[in-house]
C-alpha cells in the first residue's frame, strides 16, 4: 500500500464529510427558517417534526465535525505550559501515555457507541416513524473519524494531509 | 468530597499533559466510572443526550450569524463607526477596539468571536501604531468579555439552558453590566494610556463624518433591536433570533455590502460548524462528568456548602466566585456552565438572590475564566493573533482584569444593575 | 446465608422537582423502601435534570445506571412501544376516579408490551387533569376556542386545538409566561398545580374546565435487576411502589384542589364547561386516527376504554 494510496482515501473521506456537513447543517437552518414563515403565516401550520429532527440532526454535524477540528486544531487545549514546565525527558514519557489514554478513550467511545446504536435500532423518535439509531450512529462513526485524525498526528508528529490555512475562530 | 477532589486533580493534570479539553473530560469520567463501577452506556447517553436540545441549537445558529457577519464585513462598519465616535479621544484606536466590541456583543452572542474578528483588525493597527503587543493583546482580550455579557449571549443561552431560566430576561439583565464592563475598560485604558506615556495622534471629532459612517453602519446598528425584540417580547425562541440573525447576515452581506459571494458560503459553514463542535462536543463530555458528579452528591455538597460555612449570603457567593476563578483558570467557561449552573444557582435561590440577578452574576463569574492565565480562550485568541505567548500579555492585562472583577462584585452588591432593565420588560 | 447480607442498591430518578407532588411520593417510596427492607435494599432518588433529560433516565434505567426510573408513559417510554401515546388522546379520560383504575388497571398491560425493553412498571400516579387557562375570554363551548392561538406540549395538543376550531403551538414552557403577557399565544392549558406554580394565572384571567387530558408516570424498574431480586424484596419493592402511588394519588388531588382555589382567590375567573360531550365528540376523529395506525394501536386503546 503506497503512501499515495492512503492520501487518496483520505481525500475522498475528507470530501465526503465536509460536504455532509455542509448539506446537513444547510438543511437545518433551510428548515428552522422555513418553520417560522409558516409559524407566522396565517393559515399554514408549522410542521411538528422539525424541532426533533434539528436537535438530532445536529448531533451529526456536531461529531463530523468534531473530527474537522481534530485536523484544524482548533479544540480548546493546553499544550504550551507541559513544554514550558516539564522537563524533556519527562515529556517523552508523558506524551506516549497520553496518546496511548486518547486512542483508548475513543476506541471505548466507539465500541459503546455501536452497541447503544444497535440497541436502539427498535427505538422510535417522537414525531416520524424513524429509528433513533440513525442518529445515535453519529456517535461511532464521529468517534471513529476523530481517531482517524489523531492516528495521522500521531504517526506522522503533523496532520500530514492539513494544508495550513488559518481558520477564523 | 474525597472523590470529587480527586476527579478535578484528574481532570486538570490531564488537561495539563497537552490533552485537549473535551478528550480530557472523557477519560476523567471513563477512570472514575471504573471506580465507582458504573456501566459505560452512560457514556453515549450522555454524549448524546448533552447535544439533542433544542435551545442549544442557538448555539450553532449564533455561530453561523457571526461567521456570516464577519465574511459580509458588518466588523468594518462597526469598527469605523467607532472610529468616528471616539476616534478622537487620546488613546483613540483603545477606545475603538473597546467600543467596537460593544457594538459587537450587541450582534453576536460569543466573546471568542469578538476576539478573533475585532482583534484581527485593531491588533495589527494598534501595534503599528506603537502600542506594545501585550498591551494591544490586553485591551482585545479583556473587552471580548463584553461579547458574552451584552445580549445576545450563548453563555446565557447554556445557563438558561441548564437551570430552567428564561433567557430574555437573562439577556436583559446583562445588558447594563455590559455597558459598565466597556467604559470602565475605556477607563482603564485612559489611564494607562498615560502611565505607559503612550502619545498617538489622534484625528478630530468631524460631526459629517460621524453621520456619513453612522448611515452606513445603520444596517449593523440595529441588528441588536432586532434580536432583542424577537426574544423579549416572544415573537421567537432565542434559537429561532438565531437563525434569524444568520438570515439578516446574508441579507446583508449579498445585498448591501456585497461582501459575500455563493462560493464563500461552504467555508463559512465548516467553519461554524467546527465551533460548533468544539463547543457542543466540550458541552457533551462534561455532560458526562457531571453526571458522575451528581452520583457523588457533589451539588448538594457545594450548595450546603456555601450556606453553612458562611453565614452572610454574600460572602457566601463571593466563595463561589473565588472557586469559579480557581477552576476558570483551569477549565473553559463553557466546561463551568456546563457542570456548575444548576448547583450554583441552586446555591443563590437558597441563599435568598433573586435567579435572574444571581444567573447573570454567575455567568460573569464563570467568563472570567477566559481572560486568567494558563487556559484562557479570549487571551488565547488575541496572543495568537498578536503572536506573542499568551504569558506576555498577562502583565498588561491585570489592570482590565481588575476592573472587570470589580464589576462582578457590583453585579452581586447591586441588584439593580441586572434587574433594573428586566423591571422594565416584566414589572 | 451469604445471600441475606448481600445489599441491593436501588438508584431512581425523576425529571421532576423533588418538590411536586411525584417527587415527594418518590421520596416516601425511597424511605419506605429503605425501612421495610431493614438496609437489604439501600435505595437513592435524584430530582429534577441533574442525571439528563428524562429520555436519557430513561436509558439509564434500561441499561442500569439507575434501576429505577419514574417516566411518563406516553412520552418517554413510546420511543419504544409507540401505541402507549394513545394515553395522550383527549377525552379517552373521564374523571379522576377513572383514571386511577386506569391506571391501575394497565399496569400488567404496560409491564407485558415493555418487558421485551426490560421495564417492568409499577404504581401509576395521576397528575392532574389538564384545563384551559384563556387570557381574553372563557370557554363555556368549543366555539369559544375559534380563532384563539393556544400553546400545547406536543403536536398532538396541537392537533386536538385544530380539531377543536382553534390554532394550536408548541412554545417552550418556559417561554409560555412572556408569551401569554405579550399576546403571541391567546391561551394554553396544563393541570391546575402546573399553572400556579409558574403564575401563569398572572397574565391570563379565565380558566374553563375542559377536562380534555391528564398526564401520569409509572415507576419502571430495570427488569433485570428485578428479576434478580429475592422474591421477598420482590414484594416490598412492589409494595412500596404501590403505598407510593396512592400516597402521589392523594397529594396530587389536594395539590390541585388547593392551587385551583389559590388562582381564584388571586381573581381568576373559574368555569366548567357547557358540555364536555361536545368537545369530546370533535375530538372523537383523533380517537379514530389513532386506532387506524396499526392494531396494537387499536388494541391498546380498546384496552382502555375497556375499562369502567
Ligand atoms: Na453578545
Ligand atoms: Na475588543
Amino acid at each position: 500500500m503506497s503512501r499515495a494510496f492512503f492520501s487518496t482515501v483520505y481525500t475522498v473521506v475528507d470530501r465526503v464529510r465536509m460536504t455532509a456537513v455542509i448539506l446537513v447543517f444547510g438543511f437545518i437552518i433551510t428548515i428552522g427558517a422555513v418553520q417560522i414563515f409558516m409559524r407566522y403565516t396565517p393559515g399554514l401550520n408549522p410542521w411538528s417534526w422539525v424541532s426533533e429532527i434539528m436537535r438530532y440532526l445536529n448531533i451529526w454535524v456536531v461529531m463530523l465535525s468534531a473530527s474537522i477540528g481534530v485536523k484544524y486544531g482548533t479544540h480548546l487545549k493546553m499544550d504550551y505550559l507541559l513544554y514550558k514546565i516539564v522537563p524533556e525527558r519527562a515529556i517523552r514519557i508523558i506524551l506516549p501515555l497520553t496518546r496511548i489514554m486518547i486512542v483508548l478513550a475513543l476506541c471505548l467511545l466507539i465500541y459503546y457507541g455501536v452497541q447503544r446504536t444497535s440497541a436502539n435500532l427498535r427505538t422510535v423518535i417522537h414525531s416520524l416513524p424513524i429509528s433513533i439509531a440513525w442518529f445515535y450512529a453519529a456517535i461511532p462513526l464521529g468517534g471513529a473519524l476523530i481517531l482517524m485524525e489523531y492516528l495521522l498526528i500521531f504517526i506522522h508528529g503533523t496532520h500530514p494531509y492539513h494544508v495550513e490555512q488559518k481558520l477564523e475562530v | 468530597m474525597f472523590y470529587v477532589l480527586l476527579i478535578f486533580v484528574t481532570l486538570i493534570a490531564l488537561i495539563f499533559a497537552g490533552i485537549p479539553v473535551f478528550l480530557a473530560t472523557l477519560i476523567t469520567s471513563i477512570l472514575f466510572m471504573i471506580i465507582l463501577d458504573l456501566p459505560f452506556s452512560i457514556i453515549i447517553i450522555r454524549v448524546f443526550g448533552g447535544i439533542d436540545s433544542f435551545s442549544l441549537m442557538a448555539i450553532p445558529f449564533f455561530i453561523l450569524a457571526g461567521n456570516i457577519m464577519m465574511e459580509a464585513k458588518i466588523t468594518d462598519k462597526i469598527v469605523e463607526f467607532s472610529n468616528a465616535m471616539v476616534g478622537q479621544f487620546k488613546g483613540g484606536l483603545g477606545h475603538i477596539n473597546i467600543v467596537s466590541s460593544m457594538f459587537f456583543a450587541g450582534i453576536q452572542g460569543s466573546g471568542a468571536a469578538d476576539a478573533s474578528a475585532i482583534g484581527s483588525v485593531l491588533i495589527p493597527s494598534m501595534t503599528k501604531q506603537g502600542y506594545g503587543r501585550d498591551y494591544a493583546v490586553a485591551v482585545t482580550a479583556s473587552s471580548s468579555m463584553i461579547g458574552p455579557i451584552i445580549p445576545p449571549s450563548i453563555a446565557m443561552i447554556m445557563y438558561a439552558y441548564y437551570t430552567d431560566l428564561s433567557v430574555g430576561r437573562l439577556f436583559l439583565g446583562g445588558f447594563v453590566p455590559g455597558v459598565i464592563v466597556g467604559l470602565g475598560l475605556m477607563a482603564v485604558h485612559a489611564v494607562f494610556y498615560r502611565i505607559r506615556k503612550y502619545d498617538f495622534p489622534t484625528r478630530r471629532f468631524d460631526i459629517r463624518y460621524f453621520l456619513q459612517t453612522l448611515k452606513r453602519s445603520a444596517l449593523a446598528l440595529i441588528m441588536p433591536f432586532i434580536i432583542l425584540f424577537g426574544i423579549v417580547f416572544g415573537v421567537f425562541t432565542p434559537t429561532e433570533s438565531g437563525i434569524i440573525a444568520s438570515l439578516y447576515g446574508l441579507v446583508y452581506g449579498f445585498f448591501f455590502s456585497r461582501e459575500l459571494t455563493v462560493k464563500k458560503l461552504p467555508k463559512i459553514m465548516i467553519d461554524s460548524a467546527t465551533m460548533t463542535a468544539v463547543v457542543m462536543i466540550t458541552i457533551a463530555m462534561a455532560g458526562v462528568l457531571s453526571n458522575i458528579l451528581v452520583r457523588l452528591h457533589f451539588q448538594s455538597n457545594m450548595i450546603n456548602f456555601a450556606l453553612e460555612t458562611v453565614g452572610n449570603r454574600h460572602m457566601a457567593s463571593l466563595l463561589i466566585m473565588v472557586f469559579m476563578l480557581i477552576l476558570g483558570c483551569f477549565l473553559d467557561p463553557t466546561v463551568l456552565i456546563a457542570m456548575f449552573a444548576a448547583p450554583v444557582l441552586a446555591a443563590g435561590t437558597a441563599m435568598g438572590f433573586d435567579p435572574i440577578h444571581f444567573g447573570v452574576f454567575a455567568v460573569v463569574a464563570m467568563q472570567l475564566g477566559a481572560i486568567t492565565p494558563p487556559v484562557g480562550t479570549f487571551l488565547f485568541i488575541s496572543s495568537s493573533i498578536a503572536g506573542i505567548p499568551l504569558e506576555k500579555a498577562v502583565r498588561a492585562m491585570l489592570p482590565f482584569f481588575t476592573l472587570i472583577l470589580i464589576v462582578t462584585l457590583l453585579i452581586l452588591f447591586i441588584p439593580g444593575l441586572t434587574l433594573g432593565v428586566v423591571g422594565l420588560f416584566f414589572p | 446465608r451469604e445471600a441475606d447480607q448481600q445489599v441491593y442498591r436501588l438508584r431512581t430518578s425523576t425529571n421532576l422537582a423533588a418538590s411536586g407532588t411525584v417527587g415527594r411520593a418518590l421520596q416516601y417510596f425511597v424511605d419506605d423502601v429503605n425501612e421495610s427492607s431493614g438496609g437489604r435494599i439501600n435505595a437513592t432518588a435524584n430530582f429534577g435534570s441533574e442525571l439528563g433529560t428524562q429520555r436519557e433516565q430513561v436509558e439509564m434505567a434500561q441499561t442500569g445506571s439507575l434501576e429505577m426510573v419514574v417516566a411518563s408513559p406516553p412520552s418517554a417510554l413510546a420511543a419504544y412501544v409507540p401505541q402507549l401515546q394513545a394515553l395522550n388522546i383527549p377525552y379517552i379520560l373521564r374523571d379522576e376516579e377513572h383514571f386511577v383504575r386506569v391506571l391501575n388497571s394497565l399496569e400488567d398491560e404496560i409491564s407485558r408490551l415493555l418487558a421485551p425493553h426490560n421495564f417492568v412498571a409499577v404504581g401509576g400516579q395521576n397528575m392532574g387533569f389538564r384545563h384551559m387557562l384563556v387570557r381574553r375570554r372563557p370557554v363555556y363551548e368549543p366555539a369559544d376556542l375559534r380563532g384563539l392561538q393556544m400553546r400545547g406540549p406536543n403536536p398532538v395538543y396541537v392537533e386536538m386545538f385544530e380539531s377543536l376550531g382553534a390554532s394550536g403551538v408548541t412554545t417552550d414552557w418556559t417561554d409560555v409566561y412572556t408569551s401569554l403577557q405579550t399576546g403571541v399565544i391567546d391561551g394554553m392549558e396544563a393541570s391546575p398545580d402546573m399553572i400556579y406554580s409558574m403564575r401563569f394565572q398572572e397574565q391570563a384571567e379565565y380558566l374553563s374546565k375542559t377536562f380534555h387530558i391528564a398526564a401520569s408516570v409509572f415507576y419502571f424498574f430495570n427488569r433485570e435487576w428485578y428479576e434478580a431480586l429475592p422474591s421477598d424484596l420482590q414484594d416490598i419493592v412492589m409494595e412500596s411502589a404501590r403505598k407510593a402511588a396512592a400516597y402521589q394519588n392523594r397529594i396530587d388531588l389536594e395539590a390541585q384542589e388547593e392551587s385551583m382555589q389559590k388562582m381564584i382567590d388571586e381573581g381568576v375567573t373559574v368555569n366548567e364547561v357547557n358540555d364536555l360531550s361536545e368537545f369530546a365528540r370533535l375530538t372523537a376523529p383523533m380517537v379514530e386516527s389513532f386506532r387506524a395506525r396499526g392494531p396494537e394501536w387499536a388494541d391498546f386503546i380498546d384496552k382502555i376504554q375497556a375499562i369502567q
